[in-house]
């Protein structure tokens, strides 16, 4: 899969320049302006991609920058991007705003990405599997539909989604593979 | 996944229309200006939708009586209700409620009416549509609390006349919901608990309590109601279905029971002008094998019950009612886990 998110993944040096910046902008709120301009694209887009509309997700984005502000103080460098706690804290957001019926919840699926997947499980693409797997992803639960989501369509790496799910590595390839076991059974035309 | 919307092939917003959203400014502003509930700010006035009226009210003492519930006189002390003490609790009479940053109160359902003498009251009036601290509509509504430890204004709707007073409760960062009048219920048994190098549950907080009216549900036979989120069968009085479902004790008392397949199934076995018969049977609680006849052709399928989204809320109140409660002691102290982020809970040691 190729990396498109190559923002994420910085040097050691950029982590560390971020740090001063982080630092500064627990002195000085407004100093998160730099921060907020660099990761506003990401996290918007991550926000849109589970939301219908585009207002809302405006709306959220800017609620999760709200949230990232007031807990700042709270944050502890840990070697990690500030962008995997940025998508934490929009991944609370969202899941907030789904459970109190705020806004419901959609996912963005492209064609060349359910051929993928089909592929990986095995099956030939077809026009009849592809409408059994976009109903299949409606008996995913939410983390599992979320694990395929940054796997499939959003073409984040292992080390990206662990990060994002505050989960190791291994336990994200673990459960990637049980999504797409489920999926496999799930994508069976014939039930007799 | 109920309600889930597939967008297949949406083309992609461009950066600059992204940007056009941003604004550092407004998010500076909020995250640094304290939220007021929506009847404070100025503009909200020009609506016209009534007068607000800020009271203070004394309310008169009402006592609390619920069943297998020990009274206490908590007449001389506070309540203090913070990120370490978030359960739906009793306010008594002369008590105290102080909250700290990191709590959220919200969510005051409209039946209760607070008993608290000293806490000072914001009925929303004349009109009986709520607003939320964002103006839109709604039943429910919140208040964002600011300051810490302070007697805090609540908002009730108005006229309230209930017995009791429910503070639902969260956290600000995780919101942890803690819902229901006296119940924690425990729910989604399946999470993955993730144990990190010394041992310890690193997706789950510890709540200490030292004050708890806690009711936690114990068993019941009825199987818990889901919503329909894909294609259902539905008989009706068709093929005597519905009679054959009455002798399924998980299912006693349900209406307007559907059946969802587990694997999704070609769009014409939906169709029921397609089949002279369907026969049901039970697997196990919860999964059901439906066989479908046409001539000699015979499909089987498993499906499990659920409920379409009319029916879903009387399901629900059947389910609820069902339980029989145990509780815990008033004024014994324990701990209970949530997840951290917020999700569906479980209580590991009430």
């Amino acid at each position: 899969m190729e990396l498109i998110n190559k923002k994420y993944h910085h040097s050691k040096s950029a982590i560390q320049e971020e740090e001063v910046l982080i630092k500064k902008a627990k002195q000085n709120p407004r100093d998160f302006g730099v921060l907020y301009e660099k990761y506003y694209v990401q996290i918007f887009r991550y926000i849109f991609k589970r939301l219908e509309d585009e207002n809302d997700a405006a709306d959220l984005t800017s609620q999760v920058f709200v949230k990232a502000i007031q807990s700042l103080s709270k944050y502890e460098f840990r070697g990690v991007p500030f962008s995997a706690w940025l998508h934490q804290i929009a991944r609370n957001e969202l899941n907030l705003a789904f459970r109190s019926k705020k806004y419901f919840r959609s996912v963005d699926v492209e064609s060349n990405q359910i051929n993928e997947i089909l592929e990986e499980c095995d099956y030939e693409p077809n026009e009849e599997r592809t409408e059994l797997l976009l109903n299949s992803l409606r008996l995913l639960d939410k983390d599992e539909l979320e694990l395929l989501e940054m796997r499939y369509f959003e073409k984040r790496p292992f080390q990206e989604v662990s990060e994002i799910l505050n989960i190791s590595v291994n336990n994200a390839k673990v459960k990637m593979h049980r999504v797409i076991k489920k999926l496999r059974g799930l994508v069976n035309p014939e039930m007799d | 996944m109920e309600d889930l919307k597939i967008n297949r092939d949406k083309p992609d917003l461009t950066d600059e229309q992204i940007l056009k959203h941003r604004n550092f400014d407004s998010v500076l502003d909020k995250a640094i200006t304290p939220q007021l509930p929506w009847y404070k700010l100025g503009k909200y006035w020009a609506f016209g939708f009534g007068t607000i009226v800020i009271l203070t009210v004394i309310i008169a003492s009402l006592t609390i009586s619920t069943e297998n519930v020990e009274s206490k006189d908590n007449s001389n002390k506070s309540l203090i209700v913070n990120s370490n003490n978030l359960n739906d609790t009793i306010v008594a009479k002369d008590e105290e409620v102080l909250t700290d940053e990191n709590t959220e109160v919200f969510n005051m359902t409209p039946e209760v009416s607070i008993v608290n003498t000293k806490l000072n009251l914001v009925i929303e009036m004349p009109s009986s549509v709520m607003y939320n601290s964002s103006g839109e509509e709604t039943n429910k509504y919140q208040v964002n609390v600011v300051s810490k430890n302070i007697p805090t204004d609540i908002e009730l709707p108005p006229f309230s006349n209930s017995e009791r007073f429910i503070l639902k409760l969260s956290y600000k960062e995780s919101s942890v919901e803690l819902f229901g009048a006296d119940a924690i219920l425990v729910k989604n048994q399946d999470i993955v608990l993730l144990e990190n190098e010394r041992g310890e549950w690193k997706n789950l907080e510890r709540i200490e309590y030292d004050k708890a009216i806690v009711s936690v549900d114990s068993n019941t036979s009825l199987l818990a109601p889901v919503m329909a989120t894909s294609q259902i069968f539905s008989f009706g009085e068709e093929y005597g279905i519905k009679e054959k479902v009455k002798d399924f004790e998980e299912l006693a008392g349900y209406e307007n029971i559907v059946f969802q397949a587990k694997k999704p199934l070609p769009n014409e076995w939906y169709n029921k002008d397609m089949w002279e018969d369907v026969k049901i049977e039970k697997i196990t609680k919860g999964i059901y094998k439906l066989e479908l006849y046409k001539l000699d052709v015979i499909k089987t399928c498993e499906v499990e019950v659920v409920f379409e989204k009319s029916s879903f809320e009387k399901a629900n109140q059947i389910y609820l009612s069902s339980f029989t409660h145990k509780e815990s002691t008033n004024g014994k102290k324990g701990y209970f886990y949530v997840l951290k982020d917020g999700g569906d809970y479980i209580v590991l040691y009430p």
